[in-house]
C-alpha cells in the first residue's frame, strides 16, 4: 500500500517529521518497506533571477546570462533555449550534486567565458522527464532554497511517498484514512473527523436492483446504487490525478479516477457503469455455468456457478468484487451512468479470484475485508465527488438487500494486558486507545464492553482487543522478563534417544572424511524411478521445476547428481553423505530417515608413498560396519547377504540385517546404469542405514558387562582350506568359531587363491581360503596335543560346513 | 709377569684397533672366554706358592680388569657408532606431504540446529520433531488459518497431486514448522511444555533470496502465566548467547501471524560492516523471527483451556542465522553440495557445540 504525505496529512493533522510517521507506522505493525523522498536532492539548490543575457562572443548556441544569486549576481553559461531575462530559475552553485547528469558543478570557463553554476532543466533534477529547457519559477526571491519555494509552490513534487506492508488481518489500512486512524491513535497528530452527510435526489432511478435470494444470504447481502444523468466524463482535476500518479496509477477518466480515489483513500472499492449500455435492471446473481465476459483487462473469462456476477438483462458486467465489464465501461462519451457500492463475501470473491486468476485492487480489499458499514457513505462520497466535478443530476439512492449489519461486542479486562503481554498501561489508557481505534467501549457493571467497528473484520475476541492495545501502545516499549525455571535442581536431557543417535551419527560419518550436504527433498521423476519412487503418491500438484517434481525414495540420487556436478567442476574424488527423510508414500508419516554416503573416485589422492587405489564396496562396508558398531549394533549382532536392489550391482552388493527379516542397512557398488544415466566417473561406491529399522534401547544399558582378561598366551595358526568357488568367506570362518566357541577368539582370512591358475592347480571350480585363528587358552596354558586336538575340531567344522579340505 | 703385561699391552692395542662388534666378541673370547688367554693365566694361578701367588694375583686382576674395562668402553662406542650411522641413514624428508586422508565437515546447518538447541535445552526447552508431508489441518485449520484465509496464499504451499483427484483436501509439505506445535500438544496434553522443533520447511518460491526448502526451528512455551515479556527475555538471551556477544537489544514490532495474539516480528539492533554482520551495535535494525502468544483457538484445538493457561510461540529460519552468524553469502549455495563450498564452511567433526565448551571455537 502506496501513498503521498500530503494525501495522509489530509486526514492527519500533525508536526511529526517523517522520521517519527515512519517509526509509528512499522511500530505499530504497518510496516514501512519503502521512503521515497526527494526532498534531500534539493537541498543545496537555490533559485534566482535572470537579469540578463548576452550571446556568447565564441558560440552561437551559448547565453551567457547575468544571474541574480541573491547575495550577489554573477555570470552563468546556458545552452537552454527558453534563458531570457526575467525569468526565475533553480541554480546549482559549483559543489552542488546534480542527479539527472550525475555531475558536481565545478566553477569554469565555457569557450573563454567564466560561468558560476548551472541552472537546471526538470529531467537534470530528475522531478520529470522534460529537458526542453530549463525551469522557469514564478514568486522567486533570489537566493531562497529551492525547497522552500517548492513546499510553497509546488509541494507535490517533494511530497514523500511511503509504502507499507499490509498483513492479510488489516483490510482498514488499505485506505489512507485508516492508517491515518492508527497514527491518531499512536498519538501521532490528530484525525480528521469526516462526518456522514445527507444527499437527496431528485429523480427515481431508472435502473432498479435486484439481489437473488441464494446470493444475498452470503455473497453480497447489501448493495447500492444511484443512477447520474447528464455528466461530462473529463480528466480529472489536479490534485486528484496527482493523488493517483503519485501511487502509480494511470489517471483514466474523471469518473473512473474517482472510484480508484476512494479505493485507496476509504478502502471502499466502486464501479461505475456507463448507464446507457445496460439493458433493464440490474441483478445480483450467481453466474451459470460457462456464461462469459469481457473483462476491463480485455481479457475474456469464462464463470461458473460459485462466482457472483452484476448482471443486466443480456448477462454480467462485472464479476462482482474483482472486475468489471468492457461492453458497459464508461468513456470520454458516457453521459448517464449507474454507481455501485456493495458488500461482497471474502471467501466468495477470493475463491473466484484464485479461480480466474484476476488480481485487482477491488478483489485485495474485499477478500480481506471491506467496511459493509460504509457500504452507503461510500457511495455517497462518490455522488458527492462526481457531482461537484462533472456535473449532473443524481437520482435517489437504489438499495438492495440487507443494510444492518451485526455488530459484535466483546468483554475487556484491562488486566489481561499485563497478564498475556507483560506491560503495564492504566485501565484509562487502554480505554482510550480502543475508543481512538474507533471501538465503542461502554461499561456495564463494571465490566467493558467494547463494540467492533465495521472496518475491523478481524476482531473477533478479548485477546485481539489486547492486541490492539499492545499494538498502539507500542511493543517497543515491552520490558523483558526472566522466564521460570520448570524443574528445580539439574535439568534432564533435552534431546530424545533418536536425535542423539542422529547427532553422533552424523560426526561418526563425518569422521570418517565425508563431507555432509543437505540436498533437496524432491527430485526428477526419472532419478526417483530409478531408485524405486516416482510415483503419483509422492507427486507434487505444483513443482516449481521439472528436476523437483516427486519426493524422493532414497538419498542417493541427490549424492549421486550432487557428485556428478562436483566432478563437472574438476573435483573427481568425492565422499558425500547426508542424514535425511526419504519418502514413500505421500501421507504424513510415511517417510524414513537415513543415513547414506558415497564414494566415487580414489581412496587418497597421487602420493610417492603408495599407488593409487579406486574405492572398492569393502571400504564402504568397512564404515558401514564401524557406523553400526558405534550405534550399539556390533557385527557378531548383524547378518550379513547378498542385497537385491536394482540401482546396485548385484554382484558387489549386501545387505546387514538384525533378524531374519530387518534388513538395517545396505552397501555396494552403483550399478553401471546408474553411473552412466547419473554421469559420474569412476568407482563408486555407497552405504545407507535406515534409522527407523535400527531399534532404539528400550532401557538405558548403563551397566557394562564384566571385563574378562585372561593372562595365558594366545596361539596363532594358520590353515588353508580348498573349497568350491562359490563358498563364501563368513561360511568358513562361522565354520571355525563353531568349532570351539569357547577358545576361538578371532578368525582371519588372509588369502584367496583363485581363477584359472586355482583351477588347475586345486581342480576345477576349487579356490582356496587362507585363514589366520587365535585361540585363546582360559584355563591352563595348551601344549601340543592340545592345539592338534582343536586344529582337528576346526578342520571337521569345516569340512561339515563347506565341504573344504586342508590344502596339501 | 712381564709376559701377563705384554698379553695385556697386546689386547689394549686389538681392541683400539677393532671396529666391529662381532670381530671385538671374537677378541673378547679370546681374551676372557672360558679358555681365554687372561682366564687361563688365572686359572694358573692355583698352582703357584702362596708367596708368588700374593704378588701375581692381584697383578693379574688388575690386568683383567683393565682388559675388561677396555672392551666395554669399546663395546659401547661401536654401539654409538652404529646406532649412528642407522640414525644417519633413517633420515626423512621432514616437508613431504602426508599420507592423504580427506577430511570429513559438518553442514553448517546440522551445526547451527546443534547450537541452538544447546541453547534452548539451558533454558527447559526439549527437542520435537514431525512429519514433512502435513495434512491441510495440521498445517492450516489446527492453527487458525482456515481454508480462505488470505494468509493461505502468502505461504506458496507446495500440494501432494493425489487426493486431488479423488476430491479430498490435499496434503502439503508443510510450509512452516508450526504443525510439530500442534501434534506436540495433542499428544502429551501440552502443558507445561516447552519445545523446539528444527526442521526442513517448504514453500514454492526461488529467486536470490528463497529456496524451494529451507530450514526451521519453532518454538513453543505453554503454562500458566507465561506472557510475551518472557518470550522477549528468551530471545534476547537467545540472540546473546547464539551470536556470542554480551549485549543484545531486540526490538518487538506488531505484526499478524494468524496463530499468534499479540503477534510481534523481532528485530535486532546491528550494523554491517564489510559485509560481516555486528550485532549489539549500530543503528541498523534487521528482522530475525516471527513470534507472539499462542492464539486462544490453536489452545483450544489442542483440547487447552485457554482461561488456565497461555505460552508464547516463535519461529525463525536457521539457515538465516547460520548465514548471519557466519558470514555465509547466497542461501542457495546451501543446497548445493558444492564440495569446495562444504570444505570451505563446513565444521570439523569434532567441534561439536556445547554450552559447556563453548558453542563456536
Amino acid at each position: 500500500m502506496k501513498f503521498s504525505m500530503s494525501w495522509l496529512k489530509t486526514y492527519l493533522k500533525t508536526d511529526a517529521s517523517l522520521d517519527e510517521i515512519t517509526f509509528a507506522l512499522t511500530d505499530l505493525g504497518l510496516e514501512v518497506e519503502n521512503v521515497e523522498s526527494p526532498r534531500e536532492t534539493f537541498d543545496n539548490f537555490i533559485v534566482g533571477k535572470i537579469l540578463e543575457t548576452k550571446k556568447h562572443p565564441d558560440a552561437d548556441n551559448l547565453k551567457v546570462c547575468l544571474v541574480d544569486f541573491g547575495l550577489n549576481s554573477q555570470n552563468i553559461v546556458c545552452g537552454a533555449p527558453n534563458a531570457r531575462s526575467g525569468i526565475g530559475v533553480v541554480i546549482a552553485q559549483p559543489g552542488t550534486y546534480v542527479g539527472g547528469i550525475d555531475t558536481t558543478i565545478r566553477k569554469s570557463k565555457i569557450r573563454g567565458v567564466e560561468s558560476f553554476g548551472m541552472m537546471c532543466s526538470e529531467s537534470e533534477l530528475k522531478l520529470s522527464g522534460e529537458h526542453d529547457g530549463i525551469m522557469e519559477l514564478a514568486n522567486v526571491s533570489a537566493g531562497e532554497n529551492f525547497v522552500d519555494w517548492l513546499d510553497v509552490n509546488q509541494p507535490e513534487k517533494i511530497d514523500p511517498i511511503i509504502e507499507i506492508a499490509i498483513t492479510p488481518n488489516r483490510p482498514d489500512a488499505l485506505g489512507v484514512y485508516g492508517i491515518a486512524r492508527d497514527l491518531a491513535a499512536r498519538g501521532i497528530g490528530k484525525l480528521v473527523k469526516t462526518d456522514n452527510f445527507f444527499l437527496k435526489g431528485s429523480f427515481k432511478s431508472s435502473i432498479n436492483v435486484e439481489i437473488d435470494s441464494e446470493v444475498q444470504i452470503k455473497d453480497c447481502p447489501l448493495f447500492a446504487g444511484c443512477y447520474i444523468k447528464g455528466v461530462r466524463n473529463k480528466v480529472s482535476p489536479d490534485w486528484l490525478q496527482r493523488r493517483l500518479v503519485s501511487i502509480n496509477l494511470k489517471p483514466i477518466s474523471g469518473l473512473v479516477d474517482l472510484t480508484n480515489f476512494l479505493t485507496f483513500d476509504r478502502a471502499r472499492p466502486l464501479h461505475v457503469f456507463d448507464a446507457d449500455k445496460l439493458q433493464g435492471n440490474i441483478s445480483v446473481r450467481k453466474a451459470q455455468s460457462g456464461e462469459k465476459i469481457i473483462a476491463l483487462d480485455g481479457n475474456e473469462y469464462s464463470l461458473d456457478q460459485s462466482m457472483t456476477v452484476i448482471a443486466d438483462e443480456v448477462g454480467p458486467q462485472a464479476i462482482a468484487g474483482i472486475i468489471g465489464g468492457l461492453h458497459s465501461s464508461c468513456t470520454a462519451e458516457t453521459k448517464n451512468i449507474f454507481v455501485e457500492s456493495a458488500f461482497f463475501d471474502p471467501i466468495t470473491t477470493s475463491m473466484a479470484g484464485r479461480k480466474l486468476n484476476i488480481q485487482t485492487d477491488s478483489r485485495y480489499r474485499f477478500e480481506r475485508g471491506v467496511d459493509p458499514t460504509f457500504t452507503l457513505e461510500g457511495l455517497k462520497l462518490y455522488i458527492k465527488l462526481a457531482n461537484q466535478y462533472f456535473g449532473g443530476e443524481y437520482s435517489e439512492i437504489v438499495v438492495a438487500g440487507n443494510k444492518v449489519f451485526k455488530n459484535r461486542t466483546y468483554k475487556f479486562d484491562p488486566k489481561m494486558l499485563e497478564r498475556l503481554v507483560g506491560m503495564k498501561e492504566t485501565a484509562s489508557n487502554q480505554v482510550e486507545i480502543l475508543r481512538k481505534l474507533g471501538f465503542l467501549v461502554e461499561q456495564e457493571d463494571k465490566i467493558n464492553l467494547v463494540t467492533v467497528p465495521g472496518w475491523r473484520p478481524d476482531v473477533l475476541g478479548e485477546a485481539d482487543l489486547i492486541e490492539e492495545v499492545a499494538r498502539v501502545a507500542s511493543l517497543s516499549n515491552l520490558k523483558s522478563e526472566p522466564l521460570p525455571k520448570m524443574v528445580t535442581g539439574i535439568s534432564r536431557p533435552k534431546m530424545t534417544q533418536s536425535n542423539r543417535r542422529v547427532a553422533f551419527l552424523r560426526r561418526c560419518i563425518a569422521s570418517f572424511g565425508f563431507n555432509e550436504c543437505i540436498n533437496y527433498s524432491f527430485i526428477d521423476k526419472e532419478s526417483a524411478r530409478c531408485f524405486g519412487g516416482g510415483s503419483d503418491a509422492v507427486m507434487l500438484a505444483n513443482s516449481i521445476s521439472s528436476q523437483m517434481t516427486h519426493l524422493r525414495p532414497s538419498l542417493l540420487p541427490g549424492l549421486i547428481s550432487a557428485a556428478a556436478r562436483n566432478q563437472a567442476r574438476g573435483i573427481s574424488d568425492v565422499s558425500l553423505f547426508e542424514i535425511g527423510h526419504n519418502f514413500y508414500g505421500g501421507q504424513p508419516g510415511e517417510e524414513e530417515l537415513a543415513a547414506t554416503g558415497l564414494m566415487i573416485g580414489n581412496i587418497s589422492e597421487k602420493s610417492h608413498y603408495e599407488k593409487l587405489r579406486a574405492v572398492d564396496v569393502y571400504d564402504v562396508k568397512g564404515f558401514l560396519e564401524q557406523a553400526l558398531e558405534q550405534l550399539g549394533f556390533p557385527l557378531k549382532q548383524l547378518g550379513v547377504r547378498r542385497a537385491d536392489y536394482t540401482f546396485l550391482h548385484p554382484g558387489r552388493s549386501g545387505a546387514f540385517t538384525l533378524g531374519p527379516k530387518n534388513e538395517v542397512a545396505f552397501f555396494g557398488e552403483l550399478h553401471p546404469n546408474i553411473a552412466t544415466i547419473f554421469g559420474v566417473k569412476g568407482s563408486s561406491v555407497c552405504f545407507s542405514i535406515n534409522l527407523e529399522k535400527l531399534p532404539l534401547q528400550k532401557r538405558k544399558k548403563i551397566l557394562k558387562p564384566s571385563l574378562k582378561l585372561y593372562d595365558l598366551q594366545a596361539v596363532e595358526r594358520d590353515f588353508a582350506f580348498v573349497v568350491d568357488k562359490d563358498i563364501a568367506m563368513s561360511v568358513i570362518t562361522e565354520a571355525v568359531f563353531k568349532s570351539d566357541v569357547s577358545v576361538i577368539e578371532k578368525v582371519n582370512v588372509f588369502d584367496v587363491f583363485e581363477g584359472a591358475l586355482a583351477n588347475e592347480q586345486l581342480g576345477k571350480d576349487k579356490k582356496s581360503i587362507a585363514i589366520s585363528v587365535r585361540i585363546q587358552p582360559r584355563i591352563k596354558t595348551f601344549n601340543e596335543k592340545d592345539i592338534e586336538d582343536i586344529s582337528t575340531k576346526i578342520i571337521t567344522s569345516v569340512f561339515e560346513l563347506s565341504g573344504g579340505y586342508l590344502r596339501s | 709377569m712381564s709376559e701377563a703385561r705384554k698379553i695385556k699391552d697386546n689386547y689394549l692395542k686389538e681392541i683400539a684397533n677393532t671396529f666391529s662388534d662381532s670381530t671385538l666378541e671374537k677378541l673378547r673370547v679370546k681374551a676372557l672366554g672360558k679358555k681365554g688367554e687372561i682366564s687361563l693365566l688365572l686359572r694358573d694361578l692355583g698352582q703357584m706358592d702362596d708367596d708368588k701367588r700374593r704378588i701375581a694375583g692381584p697383578e693379574l686382576n688388575r690386568i683383567k680388569d683393565e682388559i675388561l674395562k677396555a672392551f666395554v668402553k669399546k663395546k659401547s662406542e661401536i654401539l654409538e657408532s652404529i646406532l649412528k650411522n642407522r640414525l644417519n641413514s633413517e633420515t626423512v624428508d621432514v616437508t613431504a606431504q602426508t599420507r592423504s586422508r580427506q577430511r570429513g565437515t559438518i553442514h553448517p546447518i546440522s551445526q547451527v540446529t546443534q547450537e541452538v538447541v544447546e541453547i534452548f535445552s539451558d533454558l527447559g526447552f526439549a527437542v520435537a520433531e514431525g512429519p514433512q508431508v502435513e495434512s491441510d489441518w495440521y498445517n492450516f485449520d489446527a492453527l487458525n488459518i482456515p481454508p480462505e484465509h488470505p494468509a493461505r496464499q502468502e505461504f506458496d504451499t507446495f500440494y501432494i497431486h493425489s487426493g486431488k483427484e479423488n476430491g479430498n483436501t490435499p496434503n502439503v509439505l508443510r510450509t512452516h514448522t508450526s504443525p510439530v506445535q500442534i501434534r506436540h500438544m495433542e499428544k502429551t496434553g501440552g502443558v507445561p511444555c516447552r519445545i523446539i522443533v528444527p526442521g526442513r520447511v517448504y514453500r514454492s518460491d526461488y529467486d536470490q533470496t528463497h529456496t524451494p526448502m529451507f530450514n526451521q526451528l519453532e518454538g513453543l512455551a505453554i503454562g500458566p502465566g507465561l506472557n510475551m515479556a518472557n518470550l522477549k527475555w528468551v530471545l534476547e538471551e537467545f540472540c546473546r548467547t547464539f551470536f556470542e556477544v554480551d549485549d543484545v537489544e531486540l526490538r518487538f514490532r506488531a505484526s499478524h501471524f494468524p496463530f499468534t495474539e499479540p503477534s510481534a516480528e523481532v528485530d535486532l539492533r546491528c550494523t554491517w560492516d564489510a559485509g560481516q554482520l555486528k550485532v549489539g551495535e549500530g543503528n541498523d535494525w534487521m528482522e530475525i523471527l516471527g513470534s507472539g502468544m499462542v492464539h486462544p483457538r490453536v489452545l483450544k484445538s489442542c483440547k487447552i483451556d485457554p482461561k488456565k493457561y497461555q505460552g508464547f510461540a516463535f519461529g525463525m529460519g536457521i539457515d538465516r542465522l547460520a548465514m548471519l552468524k557466519y558470514g555465509i553469502p547466497d542461501l542457495r549455495s546451501f543446497f548445493d553440495s558444492d564440495l569446495r563450498w562444504l570444505r570451505h564452511f563446513g565444521f570439523k567433526p569434532l567441534d561439536i557445540p556445547s554450552m559447556v565448551t563453548g558453542l563456536s571455537e
